[in-house]
Protein backbone atom coordinates (compact mmCIF):
# COMPACT_ATOMS: atom_id res chain seq x y z
CA UNK A 1 0.00 0.00 0.00
CA UNK A 2 1.30 3.08 -1.11
CA UNK A 3 0.30 6.96 -0.42
CA UNK A 4 1.68 9.98 -2.20
CA UNK A 5 2.24 12.91 0.06
CA UNK A 6 3.33 16.61 -0.91
CA UNK A 7 5.33 18.34 1.05
CA UNK A 8 5.84 22.39 1.29
CA UNK A 9 7.91 24.20 3.01
CA UNK A 10 8.17 28.33 3.30
CA UNK A 11 9.72 30.87 5.39
CA UNK A 12 7.68 33.58 4.00
CA UNK A 13 4.43 34.71 6.41
CA UNK A 14 1.16 34.72 4.18
CA UNK A 15 0.30 38.31 3.25
CA UNK A 16 -2.08 39.37 6.02
CA UNK A 17 -4.28 40.89 3.29
CA UNK A 18 -4.66 37.68 1.68
CA UNK A 19 -6.51 36.05 4.61
CA UNK A 20 -9.90 34.84 4.95
CA UNK A 21 -12.17 36.75 7.52
CA UNK A 22 -12.08 33.23 9.83
CA UNK A 23 -8.49 33.90 9.40
CA UNK A 24 -8.17 37.27 10.21
CA UNK A 25 -10.34 36.53 13.58
CA UNK A 26 -7.51 33.30 14.63
CA UNK A 27 -4.94 36.10 14.07
CA UNK A 28 -6.44 38.67 15.90
CA UNK A 29 -6.84 36.44 18.67
CA UNK A 30 -3.23 35.27 19.14
CA UNK A 31 -1.12 36.87 21.40
CA UNK A 32 1.41 39.47 19.09
CA UNK A 33 4.77 37.31 19.55
CA UNK A 34 3.35 34.19 18.05
CA UNK A 35 1.84 36.16 15.06
CA UNK A 36 4.69 35.44 12.31
CA UNK A 37 4.90 31.98 12.90
CA UNK A 38 1.15 31.59 12.78
CA UNK A 39 1.22 32.97 9.42
CA UNK A 40 4.12 31.24 7.93
CA UNK A 41 2.35 27.78 9.17
CA UNK A 42 -0.74 29.05 7.02
CA UNK A 43 1.40 30.17 4.12
CA UNK A 44 2.82 26.89 3.98
CA UNK A 45 -0.40 25.17 3.78
CA UNK A 46 -2.30 27.27 1.89
CA UNK A 47 0.02 27.22 -0.69
CA UNK A 48 -0.61 22.98 0.22
CA UNK A 49 -4.01 23.28 -0.21
CA UNK A 50 -3.48 25.20 -3.37
CA UNK A 51 -1.90 22.40 -5.07
CA UNK A 52 -3.94 20.08 -3.67
CA UNK A 53 -7.17 21.20 -5.03
CA UNK A 54 -8.90 22.09 -1.94
CA UNK A 55 -10.32 25.06 -0.28
CA UNK A 56 -7.62 27.50 0.51
CA UNK A 57 -9.32 28.95 3.96
CA UNK A 58 -7.31 26.98 6.53
CA UNK A 59 -9.52 27.48 9.75
CA UNK A 60 -11.52 24.93 7.82
CA UNK A 61 -9.51 22.48 8.56
CA UNK A 62 -8.38 21.28 12.24
CA UNK A 63 -5.43 18.80 13.04
CA UNK A 64 -5.34 16.05 13.57
CA UNK A 65 -6.77 15.76 9.94
CA UNK A 66 -6.98 11.98 7.81
CA UNK A 67 -5.01 14.19 4.74
CA UNK A 68 -3.13 17.27 5.75
CA UNK A 69 -0.45 18.10 8.65
CA UNK A 70 1.77 21.05 9.32
CA UNK A 71 5.01 21.31 11.82
CA UNK A 72 7.22 24.47 12.06
CA UNK A 73 10.75 25.69 13.36
CA UNK A 74 12.16 28.80 14.13
CA UNK A 75 10.64 31.08 11.05
CA UNK A 76 9.62 28.09 8.86
CA UNK A 77 7.19 25.67 8.14
CA UNK A 78 6.14 22.41 6.27
CA UNK A 79 2.58 21.60 5.16
CA UNK A 80 2.28 18.14 3.90
CA UNK A 81 -0.93 16.22 2.57
CA UNK A 82 -2.06 13.59 0.10
CA UNK A 83 -2.18 13.65 -3.24
CA UNK A 84 -5.22 11.34 -3.27
CA UNK A 85 -7.78 10.64 -0.57
CA UNK A 86 -8.01 6.81 -0.52
CA UNK A 87 -10.05 4.90 1.66
CA UNK A 88 -7.19 3.21 3.01
CA UNK A 89 -5.46 6.39 4.74
CA UNK A 90 -6.00 6.74 8.25
CA UNK A 91 -3.59 10.15 8.86
CA UNK A 92 -0.64 11.44 7.65
CA UNK A 93 1.87 13.56 9.89
CA UNK A 94 4.64 15.61 9.54
CA UNK A 95 8.22 16.79 12.10
CA UNK A 96 10.42 19.17 10.96
CA UNK A 97 13.23 19.49 13.83
CA UNK A 98 16.75 21.85 13.66
CA UNK A 99 19.84 19.95 13.90
CA UNK A 100 21.16 20.19 17.41
CA UNK A 101 22.69 18.49 20.39
CA UNK A 102 21.60 15.55 21.13
CA UNK A 103 21.51 13.63 24.34
CA UNK A 104 21.76 10.12 24.80
CA UNK A 105 20.15 9.57 27.62
CA UNK A 106 16.58 11.12 26.16
CA UNK A 107 16.54 8.21 23.48
CA UNK A 108 14.51 5.71 26.05
CA UNK A 109 11.27 7.90 26.18
CA UNK A 110 10.78 7.62 22.44
CA UNK A 111 12.97 4.75 21.18
CA UNK A 112 12.84 0.76 21.77
CA UNK A 113 15.46 -1.51 22.78
CA UNK A 114 16.25 -2.29 19.65
CA UNK A 115 16.10 1.10 18.21
CA UNK A 116 18.18 2.49 20.83
CA UNK A 117 20.76 -0.41 20.62
CA UNK A 118 21.21 0.06 16.73
CA UNK A 119 21.51 3.78 17.74
CA UNK A 120 24.91 2.77 20.44
CA UNK A 121 26.19 1.17 17.13
CA UNK A 122 26.98 4.09 15.44
CA UNK A 123 29.85 6.28 14.85
CA UNK A 124 30.01 9.20 17.63
CA UNK A 125 29.80 11.06 14.12
CA UNK A 126 26.34 10.20 13.15
CA UNK A 127 24.61 8.80 16.39
CA UNK A 128 23.38 12.97 16.62
CA UNK A 129 21.77 13.23 13.00
CA UNK A 130 19.89 9.89 13.33
CA UNK A 131 19.17 10.25 16.57
CA UNK A 132 17.20 13.18 15.59
CA UNK A 133 16.06 11.46 12.87
CA UNK A 134 14.42 9.33 14.58
CA UNK A 135 12.85 11.80 16.60
CA UNK A 136 11.10 13.20 13.88
CA UNK A 137 10.03 9.98 12.26
CA UNK A 138 8.34 9.36 15.99
CA UNK A 139 6.85 12.50 15.73
CA UNK A 140 5.69 12.01 12.70
CA UNK A 141 4.41 8.38 13.05
CA UNK A 142 2.12 9.80 16.49
CA UNK A 143 0.46 12.88 14.45
CA UNK A 144 -0.45 10.42 11.49
CA UNK A 145 -1.66 8.09 13.96
CA UNK A 146 -5.51 8.88 14.47
CA UNK A 147 -6.01 6.67 17.59
CA UNK A 148 -3.07 7.73 19.22
CA UNK A 149 -4.71 9.07 22.81
CA UNK A 150 -3.32 6.50 24.69
CA UNK A 151 0.34 6.25 23.15
CA UNK A 152 3.52 7.96 23.33
CA UNK A 153 6.25 8.26 21.18
CA UNK A 154 7.81 4.92 22.47
CA UNK A 155 4.77 2.89 21.09
CA UNK A 156 5.71 3.24 17.84
CA UNK A 157 8.24 1.25 16.56
CA UNK A 158 10.19 1.16 12.79
CA UNK A 159 10.67 -2.34 11.25
CA UNK A 160 14.23 -1.06 10.24
CA UNK A 161 15.46 2.29 12.33
CA UNK A 162 18.56 2.64 9.80
CA UNK A 163 15.79 3.08 6.67
CA UNK A 164 15.10 6.45 5.55
CA UNK A 165 11.87 4.90 3.80
CA UNK A 166 10.19 2.27 5.65
CA UNK A 167 7.80 1.09 8.04
CA UNK A 168 6.41 0.87 11.01
CA UNK A 169 4.21 -0.48 13.95
CA UNK A 170 2.88 0.50 17.16
CA UNK A 171 3.15 -2.04 20.11
CA UNK A 172 -1.07 -2.48 20.23
CA UNK A 173 -1.03 -3.58 16.65
CA UNK A 174 2.02 -6.01 15.79
CA UNK A 175 1.05 -5.35 11.41
CA UNK A 176 2.88 -2.56 10.04
CA UNK A 177 0.10 0.30 9.70
CA UNK A 178 2.33 2.96 9.00
CA UNK A 179 4.74 4.15 6.43
CA UNK A 180 7.59 7.11 6.54
CA UNK A 181 9.97 8.60 4.74
CA UNK A 182 12.81 10.98 5.81
CA UNK A 183 14.80 13.56 4.26
CA UNK A 184 17.37 16.68 5.00
CA UNK A 185 15.83 19.94 4.14
CA UNK A 186 18.74 22.66 5.12
CA UNK A 187 19.86 22.13 8.55
CA UNK A 188 16.92 20.62 9.71
CA UNK A 189 15.43 16.81 9.64
CA UNK A 190 12.23 16.11 7.88
CA UNK A 191 9.98 13.30 8.33
CA UNK A 192 6.52 12.71 6.71
CA UNK A 193 4.15 9.07 7.58
CA UNK A 194 0.88 7.77 6.69
CA UNK A 195 -1.31 5.69 8.78
CA UNK A 196 -3.02 3.08 6.52
CA UNK A 197 -6.08 1.12 8.10
CA UNK A 198 -4.47 -1.86 8.48
CA UNK A 199 -6.45 -5.83 8.89
CA UNK A 200 -7.22 -5.67 12.44
CA UNK A 201 -7.32 -1.61 12.41
CA UNK A 202 -10.41 -1.68 10.67
CA UNK A 203 -11.45 1.68 9.53
CA UNK A 204 -14.03 1.77 12.02
CA UNK A 205 -11.74 0.82 15.08
CA UNK A 206 -9.13 3.63 13.60
CA UNK A 207 -11.34 6.43 12.20
CA UNK A 208 -14.49 6.87 14.66
CA UNK A 209 -17.36 7.72 12.75
CA UNK A 210 -19.23 10.59 13.77
CA UNK A 211 -20.96 9.86 16.79
CA UNK A 212 -17.79 9.40 18.02
CA UNK A 213 -15.42 12.22 19.27
CA UNK A 214 -12.21 12.78 17.19
CA UNK A 215 -9.42 11.79 19.12
CA UNK A 216 -7.45 15.03 20.53
CA UNK A 217 -3.88 15.10 19.60
CA UNK A 218 -1.16 17.37 21.57
CA UNK A 219 1.92 18.07 19.96
CA UNK A 220 5.12 19.09 20.92
CA UNK A 221 4.48 22.42 19.01
CA UNK A 222 1.35 23.28 21.18
CA UNK A 223 3.16 22.38 24.20
CA UNK A 224 5.68 24.74 23.45
CA UNK A 225 3.27 27.70 23.02
CA UNK A 226 1.83 27.29 26.50
CA UNK A 227 5.15 26.94 28.24
CA UNK A 228 6.49 30.05 26.18
CA UNK A 229 3.30 31.85 27.34
CA UNK A 230 3.97 31.15 30.88
CA UNK A 231 7.81 31.20 31.63
CA UNK A 232 8.20 34.18 28.57
CA UNK A 233 10.24 32.30 26.66
CA UNK A 234 10.33 32.79 23.09
CA UNK A 235 8.64 30.04 21.13
CA UNK A 236 11.40 29.48 18.71
CA UNK A 237 13.72 28.86 21.36
CA UNK A 238 11.85 25.75 22.92
CA UNK A 239 12.84 22.47 21.63
CA UNK A 240 12.19 18.79 22.11
CA UNK A 241 15.92 18.43 23.75
CA UNK A 242 15.04 21.81 26.16
CA UNK A 243 15.84 20.26 29.61
CA UNK A 244 13.69 21.98 32.28
CA UNK A 245 16.21 22.47 33.96
CA UNK A 246 17.17 25.32 31.36
CA UNK A 247 13.80 26.61 31.42
CA UNK A 248 13.33 27.02 34.86
CA UNK A 249 15.79 29.14 37.47
CA UNK A 250 13.73 28.33 40.08
CA UNK A 251 12.03 25.27 40.73
CA UNK A 252 8.75 27.08 41.68
CA UNK A 253 8.49 27.59 37.73
CA UNK A 254 8.30 24.23 37.06
CA UNK A 255 5.29 23.95 39.29
CA UNK A 256 3.76 27.17 37.36
CA UNK A 257 4.54 25.40 34.23
CA UNK A 258 3.20 22.23 35.16
CA UNK A 259 0.07 23.26 36.79
CA UNK A 260 -0.29 25.40 33.97
CA UNK A 261 -0.33 22.58 31.12
CA UNK A 262 -3.09 20.44 33.40
CA UNK A 263 -5.41 23.64 33.52
CA UNK A 264 -5.02 23.94 29.60
CA UNK A 265 -5.44 20.30 28.40
CA UNK A 266 -7.30 19.12 31.72
CA UNK A 267 -4.63 16.32 32.63
CA UNK A 268 -3.26 15.59 35.92
CA UNK A 269 0.26 14.82 36.60
CA UNK A 270 1.85 13.01 39.54
CA UNK A 271 4.88 13.57 41.47
CA UNK A 272 6.34 10.23 40.34
CA UNK A 273 5.81 10.96 36.18
CA UNK A 274 7.24 14.53 36.86
CA UNK A 275 10.67 13.40 38.81
CA UNK A 276 11.03 11.25 35.24
CA UNK A 277 10.75 14.07 33.05
CA UNK A 278 14.23 15.92 32.09
CA UNK A 279 12.91 17.64 28.54
CA UNK A 280 10.32 19.43 27.46
CA UNK A 281 10.31 16.41 24.47
CA UNK A 282 9.40 14.15 27.48
CA UNK A 283 7.33 16.10 29.14
CA UNK A 284 4.82 17.10 25.69
CA UNK A 285 4.97 13.36 25.65
CA UNK A 286 3.59 12.92 28.98
CA UNK A 287 0.85 15.60 27.94
CA UNK A 288 -0.11 13.15 24.64
CA UNK A 289 -0.25 9.96 26.59
CA UNK A 290 -2.31 11.64 29.43
CA UNK A 291 -4.66 13.83 27.04
CA UNK B 1 9.28 48.83 74.65
CA UNK B 2 12.62 46.85 74.27
CA UNK B 3 12.96 43.37 72.06
CA UNK B 4 14.85 40.71 72.71
CA UNK B 5 16.82 39.75 70.02
CA UNK B 6 14.88 36.41 69.91
CA UNK B 7 11.64 38.17 70.10
CA UNK B 8 12.73 40.67 66.90
CA UNK B 9 14.01 37.23 65.31
CA UNK B 10 10.70 35.50 65.66
CA UNK B 11 9.04 38.86 64.63
CA UNK B 12 11.03 38.85 61.55
CA UNK B 13 10.54 35.21 61.02
CA UNK B 14 6.74 35.61 60.80
CA UNK B 15 7.16 38.60 58.42
CA UNK B 16 9.34 36.69 56.26
CA UNK B 17 7.41 33.47 56.38
CA UNK B 18 4.38 36.21 55.35
CA UNK B 19 6.50 37.14 52.21
CA UNK B 20 7.03 33.94 50.96
CA UNK B 21 3.36 33.09 50.85
CA UNK B 22 2.55 35.46 49.26
CA UNK B 23 5.20 35.12 46.32
CA UNK B 24 3.93 31.55 46.35
CA UNK B 25 -0.01 32.19 46.22
CA UNK B 26 1.04 34.80 43.76
CA UNK B 27 2.21 32.32 41.25
CA UNK B 28 -0.04 29.99 41.58
CA UNK B 29 -2.67 32.59 41.34
CA UNK B 30 -1.06 33.35 38.00
CA UNK B 31 -1.85 30.00 36.78
CA UNK B 32 -4.99 29.39 37.70
CA UNK B 33 -7.74 29.64 35.09
CA UNK B 34 -10.82 32.18 35.61
CA UNK B 35 -13.18 31.32 38.55
CA UNK B 36 -13.91 30.73 42.50
CA UNK B 37 -10.28 29.28 42.95
CA UNK B 38 -8.66 31.84 40.87
CA UNK B 39 -10.48 34.83 42.72
CA UNK B 40 -9.88 33.11 46.33
CA UNK B 41 -6.22 32.14 45.87
CA UNK B 42 -5.70 35.91 44.33
CA UNK B 43 -7.61 37.19 47.98
CA UNK B 44 -5.23 34.74 49.25
CA UNK B 45 -2.07 35.82 47.79
CA UNK B 46 -3.45 40.16 48.73
CA UNK B 47 -3.83 38.61 52.20
CA UNK B 48 -0.33 37.20 52.99
CA UNK B 49 0.99 40.70 51.51
CA UNK B 50 -0.80 42.70 54.10
CA UNK B 51 0.28 39.94 57.19
CA UNK B 52 3.59 41.20 55.95
CA UNK B 53 3.07 44.87 56.06
CA UNK B 54 1.57 44.25 59.45
CA UNK B 55 4.23 42.64 60.94
CA UNK B 56 6.52 45.50 59.32
CA UNK B 57 4.56 48.10 60.83
CA UNK B 58 4.21 46.20 64.01
CA UNK B 59 8.00 45.97 64.49
CA UNK B 60 8.56 49.71 63.44
CA UNK B 61 5.82 50.53 66.17
CA UNK B 62 7.72 48.31 68.81
CA UNK B 63 11.20 50.86 67.66
CA UNK B 64 13.16 48.05 65.62
CA UNK B 65 13.46 47.60 61.80
CA UNK B 66 12.89 44.04 60.71
CA UNK B 67 15.82 41.80 60.30
CA UNK B 68 16.36 40.18 56.67
CA UNK B 69 16.17 36.38 57.21
CA UNK B 70 17.54 34.46 54.18
CA UNK B 71 15.32 31.08 53.34
CA UNK B 72 12.37 30.77 54.34
CA UNK B 73 9.87 28.03 56.53
CA UNK B 74 8.11 27.45 52.67
CA UNK B 75 11.58 26.37 51.17
CA UNK B 76 12.14 23.39 53.90
CA UNK B 77 8.90 22.37 53.31
CA UNK B 78 8.93 22.13 49.49
CA UNK B 79 12.63 20.26 49.64
CA UNK B 80 11.03 17.98 52.30
CA UNK B 81 7.84 16.92 50.13
CA UNK B 82 8.73 17.38 46.69
CA UNK B 83 7.23 20.27 44.06
CA UNK B 84 3.56 19.77 44.05
CA UNK B 85 3.12 18.60 40.54
CA UNK B 86 -0.68 19.73 40.39
CA UNK B 87 -3.31 21.97 41.99
CA UNK B 88 -4.71 19.29 44.58
CA UNK B 89 -0.90 19.00 45.66
CA UNK B 90 -0.50 22.99 46.09
CA UNK B 91 -4.01 22.97 48.04
CA UNK B 92 -2.68 20.32 50.12
CA UNK B 93 0.18 21.43 50.98
CA UNK B 94 -1.27 25.02 51.23
CA UNK B 95 -4.34 23.41 54.24
CA UNK B 96 -1.30 21.36 56.10
CA UNK B 97 0.95 25.11 56.26
CA UNK B 98 -2.23 26.85 57.08
CA UNK B 99 -2.81 24.92 59.79
CA UNK B 100 0.97 24.62 61.16
CA UNK B 101 1.03 28.72 60.71
CA UNK B 102 -2.43 29.09 63.01
CA UNK B 103 -1.05 26.64 65.50
CA UNK B 104 1.87 28.79 65.88
CA UNK B 105 0.35 32.04 66.38
CA UNK B 106 -1.72 30.50 69.22
CA UNK B 107 1.04 29.34 70.54
CA UNK B 108 2.47 32.79 70.60
CA UNK B 109 -0.78 34.43 71.97
CA UNK B 110 -0.46 31.71 74.68
CA UNK B 111 2.77 33.28 75.89
CA UNK B 112 2.79 35.40 78.88
CA UNK B 113 4.37 38.83 78.09
CA UNK B 114 3.18 38.81 74.87
CA UNK B 115 3.33 42.59 73.81
CA UNK B 116 -0.11 44.15 73.19
CA UNK B 117 0.84 44.97 69.58
CA UNK B 118 1.99 41.71 68.65
CA UNK B 119 -1.12 40.25 69.79
CA UNK B 120 -3.11 42.83 68.36
CA UNK B 121 -1.22 41.78 64.67
CA UNK B 122 -1.95 38.27 65.50
CA UNK B 123 -5.09 38.54 65.97
CA UNK B 124 -5.62 40.64 62.71
CA UNK B 125 -3.74 38.43 60.92
CA UNK B 126 -5.76 34.96 62.52
CA UNK B 127 -9.28 36.50 61.10
CA UNK B 128 -7.57 35.49 57.47
CA UNK B 129 -6.10 32.31 58.51
CA UNK B 130 -9.23 31.12 59.58
CA UNK B 131 -10.69 32.15 55.83
CA UNK B 132 -7.74 30.58 54.17
CA UNK B 133 -7.94 27.07 55.76
CA UNK B 134 -11.62 26.79 55.22
CA UNK B 135 -11.65 28.03 51.19
CA UNK B 136 -8.46 25.50 51.02
CA UNK B 137 -10.79 22.63 52.83
CA UNK B 138 -13.46 23.39 50.22
CA UNK B 139 -11.60 23.54 47.25
CA UNK B 140 -9.97 20.28 48.18
CA UNK B 141 -13.26 18.82 48.79
CA UNK B 142 -14.37 20.08 45.60
CA UNK B 143 -11.28 18.23 43.59
CA UNK B 144 -12.38 14.73 44.95
CA UNK B 145 -14.52 14.44 41.75
CA UNK B 146 -11.61 14.97 39.76
CA UNK B 147 -8.76 13.48 41.86
CA UNK B 148 -10.67 10.77 44.20
CA UNK B 149 -10.88 11.27 47.61
CA UNK B 150 -8.46 8.71 49.01
CA UNK B 151 -5.78 10.31 47.08
CA UNK B 152 -6.37 13.60 48.41
CA UNK B 153 -6.30 11.68 51.84
CA UNK B 154 -3.10 10.60 51.26
CA UNK B 155 -1.49 13.25 49.79
CA UNK B 156 -2.27 15.32 53.21
CA UNK B 157 -1.38 12.20 55.09
CA UNK B 158 2.05 12.64 53.27
CA UNK B 159 2.41 16.15 53.71
CA UNK B 160 1.25 16.27 57.42
CA UNK B 161 4.45 13.81 58.10
CA UNK B 162 6.57 16.05 55.96
CA UNK B 163 5.32 19.50 57.84
CA UNK B 164 5.90 17.32 61.18
CA UNK B 165 9.43 16.68 60.21
CA UNK B 166 10.06 20.04 59.13
CA UNK B 167 8.53 21.86 62.22
CA UNK B 168 11.00 19.82 64.48
CA UNK B 169 13.97 20.55 62.33
CA UNK B 170 12.89 24.51 62.42
CA UNK B 171 12.88 23.61 66.20
CA UNK B 172 15.55 22.15 66.86
CA UNK B 173 17.97 24.87 64.64
CA UNK B 174 16.03 27.75 66.25
CA UNK B 175 14.52 26.07 69.30
CA UNK B 176 16.38 28.46 71.89
CA UNK B 177 14.67 31.56 70.00
CA UNK B 178 11.02 30.48 70.88
CA UNK B 179 11.60 29.06 74.16
CA UNK B 180 9.95 32.26 75.42
CA UNK B 181 7.01 31.09 74.04
CA UNK B 182 6.50 28.37 76.52
CA UNK B 183 8.26 25.13 77.39
CA UNK B 184 5.37 22.96 77.75
CA UNK B 185 5.27 20.63 74.46
CA UNK B 186 4.72 22.00 70.73
CA UNK B 187 1.19 21.89 70.20
CA UNK B 188 1.27 20.42 66.25
CA UNK B 189 -2.74 20.12 66.41
CA UNK B 190 -4.83 22.82 65.19
CA UNK B 191 -8.23 23.62 67.45
CA UNK B 192 -10.83 22.27 65.99
CA UNK B 193 -13.36 25.32 66.06
CA UNK B 194 -10.61 27.52 64.07
CA UNK B 195 -10.75 24.89 61.08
Amino acid sequence: MTVRVLAVWTRQPLVVDALTSRERERLAALPQRVRRQWLISRHALRLLLGVLGLPLDTTRYAFPHRRLSLTHIEGAAVAAGAVRDTRQLAGVGVDLETDREARVDTTRFFLDERERSWLASLPDTARATEQLRLWTVKEALFKADPDNRHTVLRDYTTLDAAAHRGRARTRQHREAVFGYASTRLRDAQLSIAAAFHGETRTPQSIAPGRETPVPSVITFDEVADRISSTLSIPVEKLTPQTTLRELAADSFLLVEMAVDLQEEFDTIFTQNELREITTLGELAGLVGAKV
Amino acid sequence: MTLSENDLWLLSFYRSSEINGALFFGRVARTLRGGPLQADVTHHFADEANHAKYWTRCIEDLGYNAEKLSGAYQDQYLEAVGLPANLMEVMAITQVFEKRVIGQYHRHLRAPDTHPRVRQTIETIMEDERWHVKYVRDALQEMAQKYGQELIDDTLARFTAADEEVYAKTLAEYGERIVFLGDGPVDLSVPAAEV
